[in-house]
């Protein structure tokens, strides 16, 4: 609070001496984060909030804007061959990374070869398994050569963890350049106490003149939900970036703080192991979708602040296409169809989710939901850590599985529908290979993943997912519950610090009006 | 010829006769005792409206009702309704039933095993008594919380163990109560006159020692209730207890608390005020008890 005002107020000052500058150009942030940080090398990390405090430090070749559309970078223009096996890139000029190295094709190729590299064990490798080669034809064009057609290759690039690391930082610390990042965005690395704080500060060779706009961004893990709205409400930190339904009346009521919604692409879903026999009978799945209230669930989950999926996928994933009908509620029916599959004293499950708050209420409420249908629920709320060991440990097969039915929610970071539709619905995806949880299997949904893969055409691409997400919409091997809203609570006055659909956040834009 | 004295032992129910007036004196010296009185008809109607609750409340403590979530406390809602629009009075009722279970059961368990390793230790010393005593240090170097913690860590949450890990960490208290008493016991004359008539061992112990170590047992055992009721909601409200749509106290401040800062205060208040005065009113009760079956303050 000190901080901003003497910089609020040495603003003040140098705009009355200068004139032109604007009032509270400079001045500090902080932002609260909901996670403790693992680590600051996004090529090696599953965590949205290290891609979240990566995005201000590093920059990717192509980016997200804040309603997931495709936006340059550091590569200015791209393109893909017809048969999506070759993908060229155009790369900005002029760009140098925080240590002094020159951002070119050569860095570029560094980076990506590195992700293509097996043998690294890089967290996202997954998403460069299909590059070959990587060529740089100039200094400013960098070409990736695929070893088999792979058309959401321009998406899977602006993906939050595909980031320019300095290639002389990464020879010069090699694994520990998770504590000692270098990229070419707006803010360097200044400072990590692991759980405690994390400091970046501007950088002056940016290569936009214009940004960056504060001096400061320091980021405080805190997990209590309601510790962090406190600190926004005493001004303690200006942003914060996952604000629980439950607590966004509070920070609305004030009209010195706003809260910023937006349409997520988290899809909620109860998975039903479809290895059990109950679960392979599509009039038990539909019965179990027909009984669960989905508008009950959004309001009693989130308030109010999601909407009830239309789609496997969520409207602003790219090929979303809205499936009818659409999910309804109809209990009558859904005893009529437990009746018809022989169920009509229903039988026992046990569902599983993670422990935090949100994930126990949706227990609760599908628990209460299908004990309409004489469904008996066993919940069962796991520790994160626990939850993924037994979901996608090494040694969990389909038929020694151990639940029954898991609630889990999937957004896809590239924004693009074969990272929501090829993990969650695939025969290839199956768990613990990736994220299909229900072992849901239908070779006509796997023919048209691949079909969209094949081609970097948009048209024929489109085409083949709306096969795909008609198919999974008739089969029903989850119950689709809810597509939460992305909200975050701001102190008013400040812009460009903002939460992604993804559930992660942007902040290299960040200014404080006056 | 040598056993004649041992029928006569046998066959003196004499003191037994008497036995009645003790009791009536405790009654008449508990009674004085106001507060712990009232506080044990607090708990007795709390436990009579529970059982009631199911045929006098319009709510069962699980009717959901999405249309009236959040409500603050009316006519209809006593205590308001919870995120889900559960009563939360029938809940609260609910979890009183839910409390006295744990906290008997488990406290009951703790006892008997306790009881019995202190008498059997304190009555043989030896390697027995230092066995004992020496896991009994070892569970009390363990503040309690977390031993329940590192138990239910173990055998995994729900009820049963939340009763166990309960129960275990409640063994080494009675154990040294019953051990030290049956050391004190052990020299009296009653009891020497006891084994020198050649009464087994077990009689000596369990009808000459146990009866005159019970008033400690049973003013512990009633304090423990309290403790045990709230390392029980502990756990529950550490997600480590019973299944989370339980009508359990811990488990309804546990999901409270989320809405605390939303301003929704009645979800959080009424559950910690049921385990405040629960607590209380059975440590107030079990003091009461002390006083009343503590033959040394009759003489002050």
């Amino acid at each position: 609070m000190k901080h901003l005002k003497n910089a609020v107020l040495g603003a003040t000052m140098l705009a009355g001496a200068f004139g032109t500058v604007h009032a509270a150009q400079a001045a500090d942030l902080s932002i609260a984060l909901n996670q403790i940080i693992q680590g600051l090398n996004p090529q090696d990390s599953n965590y949205n909030v290290d891609y979240s405090v990566a995005n201000g430090i590093y920059e990717r070749l192509i980016a997200f804007d804040g309603d997931m559309k495709l936006v340059p970078q550091l590569a200015t223009s791209w393109e893909g061959s017809d048969d999506a096996k070759t993908f060229t890139l155009h790369l900005r000029k002029g760009v140098k990374f925080q240590d002094g190295t020159d951002f070119n094709a050569e860095a570029v190729k560094f980076n990506l070869d590195r992700l293509a590299d097996a043998s690294l064990n890089l967290k996202k490798h997954s998403l460069f398994k299909l590059v070959e080669s990587v060529e740089t034809p100039d200094e400013y064009t960098v070409v990736i050569h695929l070893s088999k057609p792979f058309g959401a290759m321009i998406n899977t690039l602006a993906h939050p963890s595909v980031v320019m690391e300095s290639p002389a930082a990464i020879k010069k610390y090699g694994k520990d350049i998770a504590k000692h990042p270098v990229g070419t965005g707006p803010f360097k690395f200044q400072e990590w106490v692991p759980g405690e704080k994390m400091v970046v500060v501007k950088n002056e060779n940016y290569w936009d003149s214009e940004w960056p706009k504060v001096d400061k961004v320091t980021f405080y893990p805190v997990a209590e939900n309601g510790t962090r709205v406190s600190m926004l409400m005493s001004d303690e930190v200006q942003f914060v970036p996952i604000l629980p339904a439950e607590l966004m009346k509070r920070v609305s009521e004030s009209d010195k703080y706003e809260v910023l919604e937006k349409p997520g692409i988290s899809v909620w879903v109860m998975a039903m192991n479809m290895m059990r026999k109950e679960f392979k009978d599509i009039r038990v799945r539909e019965a179990f979708n027909l009984a669960i209230d989905k508008k009950a669930f959004t309001q009693v989950v989130y308030g109010g602040h999601a909407i009830v999926p239309d789609s496997p996928i969520a409207p602003a994933t790219q090929f979303h296409a809205t499936q009818t009908p659409a999910l309804t509620t109809d209990v009558a029916k859904a005893k009529e169809l437990m009746k018809e599959a022989g169920y009509g004293d229903g039988f026992s499950i046990n569902l599983w989710a993670r422990n935090n708050s949100t994930e126990v209420r949706m227990l609760q409420f599908i628990k209460q939901q299908l004990s309409q249908i004489n469904v008996k629920v066993d919940i069962v709320p796991l520790e994160g850590a626990t939850r993924a060991e037994k979901l996608f440990g090494s040694n969990v097969t389909p038929e020694n599985a151990e639940f029954d039915t898991v609630i889990g929610g999937w957004s896809p970071s590239t924004g693009d529908a074969d990272w929501h539709l090829r993990p969650v619905y695939s025969t290839e995806g199956w768990i613990p290979n990736m994220y299909n949880e229900a072992f849901y299997s239908n070779p006509v949904v796997d023919k048209a993943i691949n079909d969209a893969l094949e081609s970097a055409d948009p048209a024929k691409r489109a085409e083949a997912y709306d096969i795909a997400q008609k198919q999974i919409w008739k089969d029903k091997p989850v119950v689709w519950l809810a597509i939460e809203n992305a909200l975050a609570g701001r102190k008013k006055g400040l812009t460009g610090a903002f939460p992604m659909p993804d559930g992660t956040m942007q902040y290299a834009h960040a200014a404080f009006e006056e | 010829m040598t056993q004649q004295p041992e029928i006569v032992i046998d066959a003196a129910p004499a003191p037994d006769e008497k036995a009645t007036s003790p009791f009536k004196e405790f009654w008449k010296r508990f009674g004085k005792r106001k507060i712990a009185v009232a506080a044990g008809i607090f708990l007795l109607l709390m436990y009579v409206t529970a059982f009631l609750a199911p045929f006098i409340l319009p709510f069962g403590p699980d009717s959901f009702d999405y249309m009236n979530t959040l409500q603050t406390p009316s006519a209809l809602h006593w205590a308001g309704t919870d995120e889900f629009g559960r009563d939360i009075f029938a809940r609260l009722l609910n979890g009183a039933k839910l409390s006295m279970f744990i906290g008997f059961t488990s406290v009951s368990v703790g006892a008997v095993i306790g009881v019995l390793a202190g008498l059997f230790a304190g009555y043989y010393g030896g390697w027995l008594d230092a066995c004992t005593m020496r896991v009994s240090d070892v569970l009390f170097a363990f503040p309690g919380m977390l031993l329940a913690i590192g138990i239910v860590a173990i055998l995994g949450p729900g009820l049963t163990n939340v009763i166990v890990a309960v129960a275990i960490f409640s063994v080494p208290a009675f154990a040294r109560i019953v051990r030290s008493g049956t050391l004190a016991h052990k020299e009296s004359t009653y009891v020497e006159a006891a084994r020198a008539a050649g009464a087994s061992d077990f009689i000596i112990m369990f009808r000459h020692i146990l009866p005159g170590v019970l008033g400690a047992v049973i003013v512990y055992f009633t304090m423990r209730i309290g403790t045990s009721i709230i390392t029980a909601t502990s756990l529950s409200f550490l997600g480590l207890g019973v299944e989370p749509s339980t009508a359990e106290w811990g488990a309804m401040l546990s999901t409270g608390r989320d809405y605390m800062m939303a301003g929704e205060w009645h979800l959080t208040l009424f559950p910690g005020l049921a385990i405040f005065i629960t607590v209380l009113s059975f440590n107030i009760l079990g003091d009461g008890l002390h006083d009343a079956l503590d033959p040394k303050l009759d003489r002050e």
